[in-house]
């Protein structure tokens, strides 16, 4: 993977085949970085903007990256950023608080044509929603994405100890959470 | 040798289940097929869809943004440094005599990190979103900053030649 990644890197860096090298990176992430921020915003319009947005900011930026990361876990941080950034601007335009947004959110899904999920699966986004955002992420990215804690630590920059408890302090804020509703 | 007939088939005793090898290639197929879609396991778990065939053209989408939002082409400036430093001067002149002459200064007002947040996001935000003519009724009903400005102190040639090298949209020249 990792010299997959720096054969596309060189590409990117080569302005002749950077177009196409960058065609490559949106196929190969598209569906990766979409779900990862459509867990964070629940929607499917807002994702489609952030996406996009973070494709743009990838490739203007793609010289400023310097290989001290993964290329993946860069794009995932930008993604998380972008899809950050939208929900606070979001919460502002609405003069809502983080925590009454979340809500907003999981309200709106109820009515979503692009959600088919039962009412368990509902009811377990009410309880993601109750977590604090960084246990959200871990949790999304553990759960619904499979992501490796190797993985996840690279892109949230945590230590994989503090993301395990991190994970399993959500696991069971949902589980109480569900019992009790 | 045939195609597709192994030469010993039987003789090392093992044996298949019956009809293994004739779906095979349909089977390898549904296999494949649902390596590729792994993310589909997001929408089973989460509940969460997307339109048809949304993922079908957004590399071509994502390119055109990113080709719009290119800058076309090099910016050659069209004049030399020192008519720039000379014209800047004279306009620094005008500056400072609008400044102290005309506007009346407010006390000043600081301005903290969070109040410029506020008004970088307002202005991101394109909240702020006047025209042309909504721009020139500020300037010259409203009576803001040329209000009491004599402008007949400045000579039609000067006037001019002031268009003449700074203003490069000729649909203003125009106006």
């Amino acid at each position: 993977m990792e010299q997959e990644e720096a054969l596309l890197l060189r590409k990117l860096r080569n302005p002749k085949m950077r177009h196409e090298a960058f065609k490559d990176l949106v196929s190969c992430y598209k569906e990766r970085l979409y779900w990862h921020i459509r867990n964070l915003t629940k929607n499917h319009d807002d994702t489609d903007d952030i996406l996009q947005n973070t494709f743009i900011k990838i490739y203007k930026n793609i010289d400023t990256f310097h290989g001290d990361s993964l290329l993946y876990s860069w794009m995932y941080r930008i993604a998380t950023n972008e899809a950050l950034t939208f929900l606070t601007k979001k919460a502002k335009r609405l003069h809502l608080t983080s925590e009454e947004l979340q809500n907003k959110l999981i309200e709106n899904i109820e009515s979503d044509v692009y959600f088919e999920g039962d009412q368990i699966q509902l009811k377990l986004q009410k309880a993601i929603a109750t977590l604090p955002q960084k246990q959200q992420q871990v949790f999304n990215m553990k759960y619904f994405q499979e992501l490796k804690y190797r993985e996840i630590s690279e892109i949230l920059g945590t230590s994989e100890g503090a993301l395990k408890a991190s994970y399993h302090l959500a696991a069971k804020k949902i589980k109480d959470y569900l019992a009790g509703n | 040798m045939k195609k597709n007939k192994l030469a010993t088939p039987f003789k090392s005793g093992f044996k298949v289940p019956n009809h293994y090898f004739e779906d095979f290639e349909a089977k390898m197929i549904r296999a494949i097929s649902s390596e590729q879609s792994t993310f589909e396991q997001y929408k089973e778990k989460s509940g969460f869809t997307i339109p048809e065939n949304y993922f079908d053209n957004l590399e071509d989408q994502v390119l055109a943004k990113v080709e719009h939002s290119e800058p076309r082409g090099m910016v050659i400036s069209l004049f030399r440094k020192k008519k720039f430093y000379a014209v800047a001067g004279i306009a620094a002149v005008f500056i400072g005599i609008i400044s102290t002459l005309v506007l009346k200064p407010n006390p000043v007002n600081s301005l903290d990190s969070e109040k410029i947040l506020v008004l970088e996001e307002y202005i991101d935000e394109e909240s702020i979103d006047l025209n042309f003519n909504e721009i020139t009724t500020l300037l010259y009903e409203e009576g803001y900053v040329l209000d009491d400005f004599n402008t007949t102190a400045l000579s039609d040639e000067a006037v001019l030649d002031y268009i003449d090298e700074h203003v490069e949209d000729p649909a203003l020249i125009l106006y």
